[in-house]
């Protein structure tokens, strides 16, 4: 009887994953017809109108929803609502907005739209907004700052942190220098300075928190400490945002510990295909490192081709990734990792151009020697 | 601190994302006035757009989409248009009868006929979802004969315009656009020539800048230089597109840099007089530039020269325009004092010290 209902229990959870693989396929099923007006096409648990729509009475509600909107959309499979919050400020005017206050938010607003979109010299434009009418605004200065040094700007970031000394409590401001000092100068110097500073004035309790331990985290790693830079950085996931997670899985499977990845990410519960561009490349890395079935693998693939055809080249830095260790092509790989270093020049960025490059050379080397055609 | 107000606060969090916005339409030429084909719409941007869940349940039934056919067909017609030879087309969407699945998300299908009355370039212009997610894009394709052209409509460009030409010149004029484009809007590219335009007025005598006196002598030596500046990056931009040479795009980069520093650096500190194979030099940098920004546009599978050429050809065409205006207002000041010893010298300063700012930049 017990062996039985084992053999069900198989049978069933066979089924059942048959059922889920069918449901995930992409969109090249043939056309369908319900076969019934009752039938129910699509479920969203939940009204799209109660998330989509805000039920915002002032300017100030408005402004407010569209901040919870931002926040939220960092969370993994959550950034649709960065879509949202757009629509939400695109419907304001500044006629609307009469108060000093308001008005920084609704820049402040739109620099970190314009951020997560990769418009680095519009975001910039809404901060120098928000510091004309508050110069003193904290949080318009770190990601004024953050903003500069992602496009390789180190000075403009040096500045904007030496703007918040006497403006912000000490930890702040020299965490903020020395994360420009760890590109500018080196990660060497500048990491046991952090990290003597997080002990001298303790913990934050705070979202400062997981922005130390991110920052303590990537000194660590541009050192080749891969296990200290794991360390810093702590679980549970479903509490952290995209960034922090995904900086986790990096560290983990340079750790070679690609089922904690799998393990941690699929924990989420997001359907695979509503799952956040970065997280799904490293469920992909972690299966290939694995040698299992190229489950995660060929979702990316779906993933990439999309984005391709999209042209999202927001996305460079995964798809280049992607022919790089994933299915390799170290023509594209070389051409998106080229498309991102337009944008974003941190670290990794450059590691990636390096990488491609070395790539296409070992590519064309090896063509010239079996006097292959390159183009 | 005012950023201490980002702690997470609770949202409903709906059972299935939404991370990409992407509709498709496809369309295939039956006869020269006539196109069939299919536009695809996500339920979830048309429920934002349009509330189709009458009954606010989240759950959308096939019985809720037919009941809003007539806005759908309205929504359609305010939002896609079509144009063949400048005219406008008529656009005609039969019943709804099917649903498609694209990336495990649902999909309105919406069969499309497009009558036009002359034959010509195909405009088409779409609005839909841009103003709820800036993400938004429609992947186009149309089918013409033996040819597929694919575009992508964006809130950026929200109007593709497709040549009726055969296959040899299809997408040449689009790659003509965008060599005029780049070379317009490509900086240091620009201050290059430039630099070589303010002493293309002026010739070297005892060591001092004396201005040229015949306009067929400065016409010339304008020739001889951009010629060469020409024919160099033809050279290396038709060989990197087409993979045949493949140097870091940093280098190629930095490189740029440097090269209009010593541009501008020699107008002033006079090194090389003649600088012909200078200009060629350099230009084969150049060359490889415009290159990586076609590689960015991405060449068509077939026709990759005819692409190739046609960017060139822009690219020439630019700096053509760009002469044309200049040339002529340095000739009229090229007698002024001022503009041996002060203007010119100056302009090459500034030219000189942005050169500098882009050097380090890509350093």
């Amino acid at each position: 009887m017990k062996a039985m209902t084992r053999t069900a229990k198989q049978w069933l959870l066979i089924a059942f994953s048959l059922i889920l693989g069918v449901a995930a396929l992409p969109g090249n099923a043939k056309p369908y017809t319900p076969s019934h007006s009752d039938s129910v096409v699509v479920d969203w648990g939940e009204p799209v109108s109660t998330a989509a729509s805000l039920p915002a009475q002032s300017a100030a509600d408005t402004l407010r929803w569209a901040a919870r909107q931002v926040v939220q959309a960092k969370k993994p499979g959550q950034s649709f609502r960065y879509a949202l919050a757009q629509q939400a400020l695109d419907e304001l005017t500044l006629a609307q907005i009469t108060g000093a206050a308001e008005r920084v938010e609704l820049w402040r607003l739109r620099a970190s739209l314009a951020q997560h979109s990769h418009h680095f010299d519009e975001a910039q434009d809404n901060l120098q907004q928000v510091l004309a009418l508050a110069p003193d605004h904290i949080e318009a200065r770190l990601m004024a700052a953050r903003i500069a040094l992602l496009s390789g700007e180190v000075e403009p970031a040096e500045q904007h942190c030496q703007k918040l000394l006497g403006v912000s409590d000490l930890l702040t401001a020299s965490a903020c220098l020395l994360e420009v000092r760890s590109v500018s100068a080196s990660a060497e110097q500048a990491y046991p300075a952090l990290k003597r500073l997080v002990e001298r004035s303790g913990w934050p309790d705070d979202a400062r928190r997981p922005w130390l331990e991110q920052m303590l985290a990537s000194m660590a790693e541009r050192q080749g400490k891969f296990e200290e830079a794991a360390q810093w950085l702590s679980l549970p996931v479903g509490e952290q945002s995209v960034s922090y997670l995904s900086q986790w899985a990096e560290l983990q499977l340079r750790l070679d510990k690609p089922r904690r990845v799998m393990h941690a990410i699929s924990s989420l519960e997001i359907a695979p295909d509503n799952l956040d561009d970065v997280l799904l490349l490293q469920m992909a890395l972690a299966e290939n490192m694995l040698g299992e079935e190229n489950q995660w693998q060929s979702r990316m693939e779906r993933r990439v081709a999309l984005r391709e055809a999209r042209n999202d080249w927001q996305h460079a830095a995964h798809l280049s990734r992607y022919y790089l260790d994933i299915d390799p092509d170290a023509q594209r790989a070389l051409f998106w990792a080229r498309r991102n270093i337009k944008a974003a020049r941190e670290p990794y960025d450059k590691e990636l151009l390096r990488r491609a490059e070395q790539a296409a050379l070992t590519r064309n080397q090896s063509m010239d020697r079996s006097g292959g055609n390159r183009s | 601190m005012k950023w201490v107000l980002c702690f997470l606060l609770a949202l409903p969090l709906l059972a299935s994302g939404h991370q990409l916005s992407t509709a498709y339409m496809s369309l295939e030429r039956t006869d020269s006035s006539v196109l069939e084909g299919q536009l695809q719409w996500r339920l979830y941007d048309l429920e934002r757009s349009l509330r189709l869940d009458s009954n606010r349940d989240g759950k959308l039934t096939w019985g809720e989409i037919k009941a809003r056919e007539a806005a759908i067909g309205q929504f359609l017609g305010e939002r896609l248009s079509v144009a063949q030879g400048g005219v406008t087309c008529t656009l005609n969407s039969a019943s709804l009868r099917k649903l498609d699945r694209h990336y495990a998300e649902p999909y309105l299908l919406l069969p499309l006929q497009v009558q036009c009355p002359i034959s010509g370039d195909l405009t088409i212009r779409y609005m839909a979802f841009f103003n709820q997610d800036a993400d938004h894009k429609l992947l186009l394709s149309v089918e013409d004969g033996d040819s597929a052209i694919s575009r992508v409509i964006s809130a950026q460009q929200q109007e593709v315009t497709i040549a009726s030409s055969d296959g040899f010149w299809q997408g040449f004029s689009d790659y003509v656009y965008q060599g005029v484009v780049h070379i317009l809007i490509g900086w240091d590219h620009i201050l290059f020539l430039l630099c070589l335009l303010l002493v293309a007025v002026l010739s070297r005598r005892d060591h001092q800048w004396q201005a040229r006196v015949a306009k067929r002598e400065i016409i010339l030596y304008t020739l001889t230089i951009v010629t060469a500046f020409t024919l160099a990056h033809s050279i290396t931009l038709t060989a990197t597109a087409l993979g045949w040479i493949d140097l870091p795009s940093r280098w190629v980069e930095i490189g740029i840099a440097a090269t209009v520093i010593f541009a501008a650096v020699n107008n002033i500190v006079v090194l090389f007089w003649r600088i012909g194979w200078i200009t060629f030099g350099f230009g084969l940098l150049h060359g490889m530039g415009f290159a990586g920004v076609l590689g960015e546009l991405g060449l068509p599978q077939q026709g990759k020269l005819t692409a190739v050429v046609g960017f060139n050809l822009g690219v020439e065409l630019g700096q053509l325009v760009i002469i044309a205006l200049l040339l002529p207002v340095l000739m009229l000041c090229r007698n002024g004092q001022w503009y041996r010893r002060w203007a010119m010298p100056a302009g090459s300063v500034l030219i000189a010290l942005l050169g500098t700012r882009w050097l380090l930049e890509r350093l």
